[in-house]
């Protein structure tokens, strides 16, 4: 089952390509098959949240150039997961709209997307865009041999502390050690830089109560665990591996006290408190730092690599990686398909990447998304930690939200202490497997 | 019947003898004034949250005078490339004005015809009217947006606005039938025997007596429309068809990206509340008649 | 010569089915047909990119057996409609009663407790989200100021349901405008054969406004109580049914079932279930009413 091996070791590869690939920048003609480019067409592409929107706009103004007779507008509805799947079973819906590791499989399952397969291997231009690619993340979207979507960009996550701060506390920057860096020296870098007054906390020492995304995973696969196994059929969150992570995760926030708990940052989020320079260290997304660019003004931040774990000497990472899909209601799939050629156009993937949103899933466009120019200096580290990194946990009967309802409440239980790490991962896994 | 909250009080339920007046008097004043207070102050809340920088949205205790007074906070919300709340203004326009006029012309037409004329069947129908009043729209949620499926009208602004053209919605045909059942009916007999037809009747003589319950429908289809969220919500999907309602729940969505910007999520509030309060303050006495109607005859 | 006799006796009938005929095809077309469609999407799955398949009451089975949700969200609206309808009775009433009184600038006091009432919707949802907000908001600053302090309202399991009730109180004056009517329709001539019978303000209250109003009441109860059990834009808007389905009110349930999950088959059903429950909620206040609802008829009875 080539969807299930994707899982875990592909990606390794894929990063070790993609090392390669950056250096191997080529400038190959792009554009769409000759048969559909007269055909004329209204697309609308779909996207979940507006960061994407204004570089898309852009490349659809460049598409539209090419193909006078299409017209294209993006937009990025509320509600969005519930809006995409109504409107496509109500008959309507976007031409193209934006799809996410997380939900693909499910999605593909479902036989609402379009089957790209053949389009896909009888196009060169887009033969060229997957072989500058990160083949991984290609790989990711081929369902059981069928190609519904394309990959586009994708996340990492790394760990956000905020300078000053550090600085004035005397300590080395995290980036300036990040060998030394395992979960024991960045505890402790927690311990001093954590601070509280007569108003409580004035500065959390680190965040490690975020969600399966941004927290708890990737401490979890640093120490040889996962979310599923292997063949996906199996959670096996409660396994000796991750409840040594998680112990370790709760202690920073039950026994340590320097990390804020779930419910404490339902008021106020862990990225509002980090921005507002109310925590030191917070594992958190490359979605993050472009905003970060333009809106932090009273201290400088910089990004690292996520702490290792001392009892393997590993790191551990998730991605999701964001893909393109083809509605299998849209009257006009060949200009759809020549625009989905030209989201993965080397110009279009140097949009994205000069746009900051996330990392661009060419290698000869993620060049320019690493460029340090681009802020904060570190910024090779979201490169760099694609070296331990793997795709989030994925189903194609069971779909996310289903997975994630019982997960995010065992979850917040754990944290807040009302059951122990043991009993709270058993009983997530044992809702989880119980959806099987 | 008293129809306004501005009509002299005709029954005073006085309390306490006369020694104790004054006192109870103090109390009612302290009571009202405090009830005053806690009505009005969350609208004090938005204006001022509205007006502010984003650094001093989140300070408690809260500034109550916002400094600087940001009035670029409104063109902030509005300007937004997610969310082009021009659009959505337009399309409010759009649905609420269309919406009310074919609420309007169908009710009045069918309630003048079971205030006004004599047929068979016609009061068996009227129970069923009443009876639709008791029918949760939940029941026909899911068939109807099948129909609009069928008819291919999803995502289109077609479902928000036909419905109200057959019918207008039995509260509506009451509030007519009601009122048109108070023009005297010799107005009818002398246009009968001029010569005129029923249709005429209707557009010359009983529809230009009807203008107060004209005016009150015409205010409750305005507020249904204009705050109506479900209906837009599970219709519209594109967001360049988005009403005002929907724009503000993609403000809520993505503002600031994980932040809630309050600041401007109140200023696009407060606008999308302006033309419900203008509209109040303007015709009142017609609010409270269409309430006292159907609560009172009701 | 015949016909034209019939079509006069017809024509003022066939004027009236036409006049009437928008709402007749309205109620075909959008009511009528829709319910009959709605009784039979109840006994099937329908994911509405498939047809309808067949399942005869399993929709039923498996709302009173499986569904995790489904008890949870009765027993939410319950106790919304439950606190909040009979305080938004009392409440409205008293301040009816309030503003009945010879008091100056009468106009301005209703003018202010009925202007909350006509907004409504996504705004103020929003608005009353930003109230409650936990460390900044607008109501435990309030609360500070009398030196309580406040909870976490919206996030919290135990105050996220309360909080939403307090906000509905926002809109009361609805009901309270209602209840100023029905109190300008009381005969003055009772509250003076009362007083002469030497009942003080508090008898005159309770045996002449109470029962002169209590149809007015009645009205109130019936109309809070069906709008309660539909509750939904709040509770979309502002907590999402959270936090642990604290909120998560049947019409929520709808929704996600209907357009999430796209089980129309069995949101058809939910609504039915709904139907059921609003109909015998509604009967039994007005069976109920024959107790405690006093009509001026009666009057001459005695």
């Amino acid at each position: 089952m080539t969807y299930s091996l994707s899982r875990r070791n592909f990606l390794r590869t894929a990063a070790g390509l993609g090392a390669v690939g950056i250096l191997a920048a080529c400038d190959m003609p792009t554009g769409g098959t000759a048969e559909g480019a007269a055909e004329s067409a209204e697309l609308s592409v779909w996207v979940w949240w507006p960061s994407p929107v204004p570089s898309l706009i852009e490349m659809g103004d460049t598409f539209m150039e090419a193909h006078p007779n299409v017209t294209v507008s993006v937009e990025a509805p509320s509600d969005y997961w519930t809006k995409v799947q109504t409107s496509i079973a109500g008959g309507a819906g976007p031409d193209l709209f934006f799809m996410n590791n997380v939900n693909y499989w499910s999605w593909a399952h479902r036989e609402v997307l379009y089957d790209m397969t053949e389009l896909a291997a009888a196009d060169d231009a887009m033969q060229d865009n997957i072989a500058n690619s990160w083949q991984g993340a290609v790989d990711f979207y081929n369902y059981k041999g069928r190609q519904f979507g394309m990959p586009y960009m994708y996340t990492s996550i790394v760990l956000y502390y905020n300078e000053d701060y550090i600085d004035s506390k005397g300590l080395a920057l995290p980036a300036d050690i990040e060998d030394e860096m395992d979960w024991n020296r960045f505890r402790e870098y927690g311990l001093a830089l954590h601070e509280e007054d007569d108003d409580g906390v004035a500065m959390w020492g680190l965040h490690s109560t975020g969600g399966i995304e941004t927290g708890w995973l990737n401490f979890v696969r640093a120490n040889g665990g996962d979310f599923l196994n292997d063949d996906n059929s199996e959670c096996i969150i409660d396994a000796p591996e991750s409840i040594e992570a998680w112990n370790y995760l709760v202690n920073l926030r039950r026994e340590d006290g320097i990390s804020p708990s779930p419910e404490a940052l339902q008021a106020e989020g862990a990225n509002s408190l980090f921005q507002s320079g109310k925590i030191a260290l917070y594992p958190s997304g490359n979605w993050e730092m472009s905003f970060l660019n333009e809106q932090l003004k009273d201290f400088s931040y910089n990004i690292t690599l996520l702490p290792f774990s001392p009892q393997t000497g590993e790191r551990g990472g998730t991605t999701n990686i964001v893909g393109v899909v083809i509605n299998n209601n849209t009257p006009a799939e060949g200009p759809a398909w020549n625009l989905m050629t030209h989201l993965l156009s080397k110009d279009s993937q140097d949009k994205l990447a000069r746009a900051n949103v996330l990392a661009p899933v060419r290698h000869d466009s993620a060049e320019l998304y690493y460029d340090p120019e681009l802020g904060p200096a570190n910024r090779r580290a979201a490169f760099e930690m694609q070296e331990w990194t793997s795709a989030l946990p994925t189903h194609d009967i069971v779909t996310w939200g289903e997975m994630m309802q019982p997960t995010t409440e065992w979850q917040t239980e754990i944290f807040e202490g009302r059951v122990s790490v043991e009993e709270g991962l058993a009983n997530m896994a044992d809702s989880v497997n119980s959806l099987f | 019947m008293a129809t306004g909250i501005n009509t002299a009080v005709r029954n005073p339920a006085s309390f306490g003898p006369r020694a104790g007046r004054l006192l109870s008097q103090t109390g009612l004043y302290v009571l009202l004034s405090l009830g005053a207070f806690l009505f009005l102050v969350p609208f004090a809340w938005m204006v001022s949250t509205a007006l502010k920088e984003a650094g001093d949205v989140m300070k408690f205790p809260p500034e109550w005078i916002p400094q600087p007074v940001l009035w670029g906070n409104f063109v902030e919300a509005f300007t937004q490339d997610y969310a082009p709340f021009g659009i959505f203004f337009k399309n409010t326009i759009v649905i609420t004005g269309t919406a009310v006029i074919g609420q309007l012309l169908s009710a009045s037409l069918v309630g003048f015809s079971f205030a006004r004329l004599r047929w068979w069947g016609r009061d068996y129908l009227f129970l069923i009217v009443l009876a639709t009043m008791m029918l949760p729209y939940q029941v026909t949620l899911v068939p109807v947006f099948v129909l609009m499926k069928v008819l291919g009208w999803i995502d289109s602004l077609l479902p928000l606005i036909v419905p109200f053209y057959l019918g207008g919605g039995a509260f509506y045909i009451f509030l007519f039938r009601q009122f048109m059942m108070t023009i005297p009916l010799e107005l009818d007999d002398a246009a009968r025997i001029d010569g005129c037809g029923t249709l005429w009747l209707y557009a010359r003589i009983i529809l230009p007596l009807s203008g107060p319950a004209l005016a009150t429908a015409a205010i409750f289809s305005f507020l249904a429309h204009w705050n109506d969220f479900i209906g837009p919500l599970i219709y519209l999907n594109s967001v360049s068809n988005y009403t005002l309602s929907l724009g503000l729940r993609i403000l809520q969505g993505y503002g600031g990206y994980g932040i809630q910007r309050w600041n401007l999520l109140m200023a696009a509030s407060l606008f999308v509340m302006m033309p419900v309060l203008l509209l109040f303050f303007f015709s009142q006495k017609y609010f409270i008649q269409g309430i006292v109607t159907y609560g009172v005859k009701g | 010569m015949h016909r034209s006799k019939l079509w006069r006796q017809i024509r003022p009938h066939a004027a009236g089915w036409l006049c009437a005929s928008p709402w007749i095809l309205g109620f075909l077309i959008f009511t009528l047909g829709p319910m009959l469609w709605s009784i039979y999407y109840s006994l099937t799955e329908y994911p509405l990119i498939r047809p309808p398949v067949w399942v005869g009451l399993d929709n039923f089975r498996v709302m009173f057996q499986e569904d995790k949700f489904f008890y949870n969200s009765l027993r939410v609206t319950t106790l919304y409609a439950i606190v909040a309808v009979p305080l938004h009775l009392v409440t409205g009433f008293l301040m009816a009663v309030m503003l009945n009184q010879k008091i100056r600038y009468i106009a301005l006091w209703r003018t202010i407790y009925f202007l909350p009432s006509v907004v409504s919707g996504v705004a103020v949802a929003l608005l009353w989200q930003w109230i409650f907000n936990s460390d900044f908001g607008l109501a435990n600053w309030l609360l500070g100021l009398v030196g309580i302090d406040g909870p976490s309202w919206l996030l919290s399991p135990t105050w996220a349901l309360p909080a939403l009730i307090i906000m509905s109180l926002w809109s009361v004056g609805g009901s309270m405008v209602i209840f100023i009517a029905g109190l300008q329709g009381v005969p003055q001539a009772l509250y003076e054969a009362a007083e002469m019978d030497g009942s003080n303000a508090v008898r005159r209250f309770w045996h002449v406004t109470v029962p002169m109003i209590s149809p007015v009441i009645l009205f109130n109860l019936i109309i809070g109580l069906i709008a309660a059990l539909q509750t939904f834009t709040q509770a979309f808007i502002m907590t999402a049914g959270g936090p642990k389905q604290s909120t998560h009110f049947f019409m929520l349930h709808l929704y996600n079932n209907a357009f999430q999950w796209l089980k129309m088959g069995y949101a058809s059903a939910l609504a039915w279930i709904l139907f059921a429950y609003i109909l015998v909620a509604t009967l039994f206040v007005i069976r109920s009413s024959s107790v405690w609802v006093f009509y001026e008829g009666e009057i001459k009875g005695r």
